[in-house]
């Protein structure tokens, strides 16, 4: 049990942690809030880092960081890389997170203990005490922590770090709070797509909401996959599928694009028309498939020079008015477009092989996206009334692998 | 809070006699041990249990917790003390409009007053909310209900009633505001867990939900997974879409992926993904012993589904609207069931040749005019009274394919039949 004196300094802080709900929005804002009632608390902290472990395939910790006299708070994202690795590896948050120990060490003083090149660099900015908590989660085995630091001369008390362990079990429940909600955010934009999540958040769930938009439409496949994924190993048909997404999507993200779904070695995705004009988005979007198509030939270069067997995409590209919301059976859903411009689209992907061509674009996109295309004619397509003029880009490099 | 006294701690704490020390109790449970309770019933239970014992006269007590899900706006977790135990009920989203919710203190609770308190046994009394009579009626004499604030600023409610004359006392109900805002932290919890699962079933396949949650999402984690694939899509769809207005195509959509969702989640399928008119299914085969069940299953199915669409076509026809025909293939092989795509945008689905084979055999069905069509694998595993449509050849497939049609009314299906191979 803590002394009289601990629980007293501690109250006002578990109170404001517990029951003032409302202001505790978001991590930013909190961590900001926290060191003034802290420091009111005669806890001399001048740095704090909220660790949370975020649920995300690319993003290996999320770090809200505040320190004394710099403007706001900011979020820090450590990347699952060798080197976000690395950091953590090689730090204490890593201790914490292997072990659920906390870490703490003196930086000044005779008792300095200055282990870790995070230590240094804190105590070259003058800091003299650190100490840092594992954050265990009562719905979640990822752990979070939470780092204090002071400049304090005599670096923090015994009183301090007593009120400090004495409102950790408060302080668990925002932070799990705030991990859970950010794990929801992080999966449903990793599934479902980023557009998706917010307007599925925002209440959109029932089957049969959804919207007509203007957008122009992707769509890409893979040839000949069907006969590839028969006569080639699970691995290198999974290793042909990430090295074919990967020169699709990046370009499809960049240039503004909401991915909508992988269906096998197909693609769909739309670029809404908002707050840029039809014009603009179009000719951006006719920029980043030939992109993508003159990445998949120097990846086609690669994987020859590897011995492994070539790819060739077909991309369509046509505008139009499309649902974009909630299709499917009840409780299993899709958020996704449908609409005669998204069938087109898939129609006109189908033409690629046949005419041998890796991008086809309809008539009223190629209105829209200005020159560089030139006509290849009409064609007619099943379940379409009218023939539909196509076009190419006028320079695109074959993908095929020569 | 550590100088309790001796005395006081060997007697049981009572709120009405000791209010400080029962709240400093109460609150360190809530700190120290509450937030290891991890379901939103169980806590109302032990809520509840703690006050009783402090001598707070609860009879009754309600936790309403509104989610974001397809087919529900909310849940309510109430405990009687008569029984001790919590019933929760989820409520559909027709309830919204409903009178009882639109005249009740819940609603009011929920658009933003900070409580409601009735005393119900003062003389003269009239109710003023429908839901008072019955809790007269049921022997109470104070009604409060309390917002349950989360940090995304959503208020949640809680409602209680009392059955000692005169209602709940003030350092009762004191004690009690204190300790809703942790319940609501606690609760804030659990609902961002429930809710990250339910969207997750919901967008991307029920099974998928626990599996990412529990970490497994990287690309490239993906096991290999024996299934009856079930692939089927909408005939004239293109056409459909062309002709028919926006909300009608949606509409059309929507009735027919219910009409063959159904069959298949009743029994054990999953539906993984609906790509324009068509959907994609598996029914997992769970060992080499069970796998003649789990083809019937899917078979039984494609006959339910069969029979629904006949009914859901009587009724369009009855409003005059075109009849829907759907052609569904079936096929039973391994797929890599995990996740596929790019790193920071993935899929949980399933790939692989199988899935390729049954995708076309479902644009067979349609050259062939058949409604559903068996693979080979499939007829020989289902050991379903088959019949050959002979080989055909298909599209990126190296050999000819014999496919086959389910024999017979639906009720032999499900009786499982003798092998008829040629």
């Amino acid at each position: 049990m803590p002394t009289e004196a601990i629980a007293a300094r501690s109250g006002p802080l578990i109170d404001w942690l517990l029951r003032h709900s409302r202001q505790l929005a978001g991590p930013e804002q909190f961590i900001e809030d926290f060191a003034v009632r802290l420091r009111r608390a005669r806890v001399p902290v001048w740095r704090m880092n909220l660790h949370l472990p975020p649920l995300h395939p690319l993003i290996l910790g999320r770090i809200y960081q505040w320190v004394d006299g710099e403007a706001k708070p900011i979020e820090i994202m450590r990347d699952r890389d060798a080197r976000g690795r690395l950091a953590y590896h090689h730090s204490p948050v890593g201790i914490v997170f292997r072990s659920g120990l906390s870490v703490r060490r003196r930086l000044a003083g005779p008792e300095a203990d200055v282990d870790f090149p995070l230590l240094e660099e804190l105590r070259d900015r003058g800091a003299t005490d650190y100490y840092l908590l594992p954050l265990d989660f009562s719905l979640s085995r990822r752990r979070g922590a939470i780092g204090f630091t002071t400049r304090d001369a005599d670096g923090f008390s015994e009183d301090a770090v007593a009120v400090i362990d004495h409102i950790m079990p408060a302080l668990n429940t925002v932070a799990e709070v705030y991990a859970g909600r950010m794990m929801l955010h992080d999966t449903l934009d990793v599934y479902v797509g980023r557009e998706a999540t917010q307007r599925i958040l925002d209440g959109e769930i029932t089957l049969g909401t959804g919207r007509s938009i203007g957008a122009a439409i992707w769509y890409t496949d893979l040839r000949g996959f069907t006969m590839l994924s028969e006569t080639l190993d699970r691995e290198v048909v999974l290793g042909l599928l990430n090295d074919y997404f990967g020169c699709m999507v990046p370009a499809v993200q960049a240039a503004g694009g909401e991915i909508l779904k992988f269906m096998g070695d197909a693609l769909l995705a739309i670029f809404k028309f908002e707050q840029r004009s039809r014009e603009n988005v179009c000719s951006a979007v006719l920029d980043a498939a030939v992109g993508a198509s003159e990445a998949m030939a120097r990846m086609n270069d690669q994987r020859l020079a590897q011995s492994l067997p070539g790819m060739q995409a077909g991309i369509s590209l046509h505008v139009g008015d499309v649902v974009f919301g909630n299709i499917g059976a009840a409780d299993r859903l899709d958020f996704t477009v449908i609409g005669p411009a998204v069938n087109l689209a898939s129609r006109i992907e189908e033409l690629c092989r046949d005419l041998d061509e890796p991008i086809l674009v309809s008539q009223p996109f190629a209105a829209l996206a200005g020159g560089g295309l030139d006509s290849i004619g009409s064609h007619g397509f099943k379940g379409v009334a009218m023939r539909q003029e196509l076009f190419r880009p006028a320079h695109v490099r074959p993908t095929a692998a020569s | 809070m550590s100088a309790q006294p001796a005395t006081a701690q060997s007697e049981p704490l009572d709120v009405n006699r000791g209010y400080e020390a029962t709240h400093a109790a109460l609150v360190r449970w809530f700190i120290e041990d509450a937030y290891r309770i991890t379901s939103p019933w169980r806590l109302t239970q032990e809520v509840c249990q703690r006050l009783v014992a402090v001598g707070v006269p609860l009879q009754q007590f309600t936790a309403f917790i509104y989610m974001l899900h397809p087919n529900f706006f909310g849940v309510a977790h109430r405990w009687e003390r008569a029984t001790g135990k919590v019933k929760s009920t989820m409520g559909r989203l027709e309830v919204l409009a409903s009178d009882d919710f639109q005249k009740s203190p819940v609603k009011v609770i929920l658009d933003g007053a900070a409580a409601v308190r009735r005393h119900l046994d003062r003389p003269g009394f009239v109710p003023d909310y429908p839901v008072l009579l019955g809790y007269i009626a049921g022997g109470a004499t104070d009604y409060v209900a309390m917002r349950l604030e989360f940090t995304d600023g959503v208020s949640h409610c809680v409602s209680m009633t009392a059955d000692r004359p005169g209602g709940f006392t003030t350092p009762e109900l004191r004690l009690i505001d204190g300790l809703v805002p942790y319940m609501a932290r606690l609760t804030e919890i659990q609902s961002n867990r429930y809710l990250a699962k339910t969207l997750l079933d919901t967008y991307v396949g029920s099974e998928a939900g626990e599996a990412i949650l529990t970490g497994n999402i990287r690309r490239g984690s993906a096991e290999t997974i024996r299934a009856v694939i079930w692939m089927c899509d909408l005939r004239d769809f293109t056409r459909f879409s062309e002709t028919l207005p926006r909300d009608e195509l949606i509409g059309l959509l929507n009735a027919y992926f219910q009409t063959v969702g159904t069959p298949i989640r009743e029994r054990g399928g999953e539906i993984l993904k609906f790509i324009g008119d068509a959907m994609l299914a598996i029914f997992r085969v769970v060992s080499p012993a069970t796998l003649a069940d789990d083809c019937r299953k899917a078979a039984e199915a494609v006959a339910d589904a069969r029979t629904r669409l006949q009914d859901l076509n009587t009724r369009r026809e009855a409003e005059g609207r075109p009849a829907l025909r759907c052609g569904i293939a079936l096929h039973v092989g391994d797929v890599s069931y995990g996740n596929i795509g790019t790193d920071d945008r993935l899929d949980f689905t399933v790939i692989g040749p199988a899935v390729n084979l049954a995708a076309r055999l479902t644009t067979l069905c349609g050259e062939i005019g058949e409604t559903a069509v068996l693979s080979e694998a499939m007829a020989r595993a289902s050991q379903l009274h088959v019949e050959s449509l002979g080989r055909h050849r298909l599209k990126g497939i190296a050999e000819p394919q014999e496919v086959f049609r389910l024999f017979g009314p639906p009720a032999i299906l499900s009786n499982g039949g003798e092998i008829e191979l040629t």
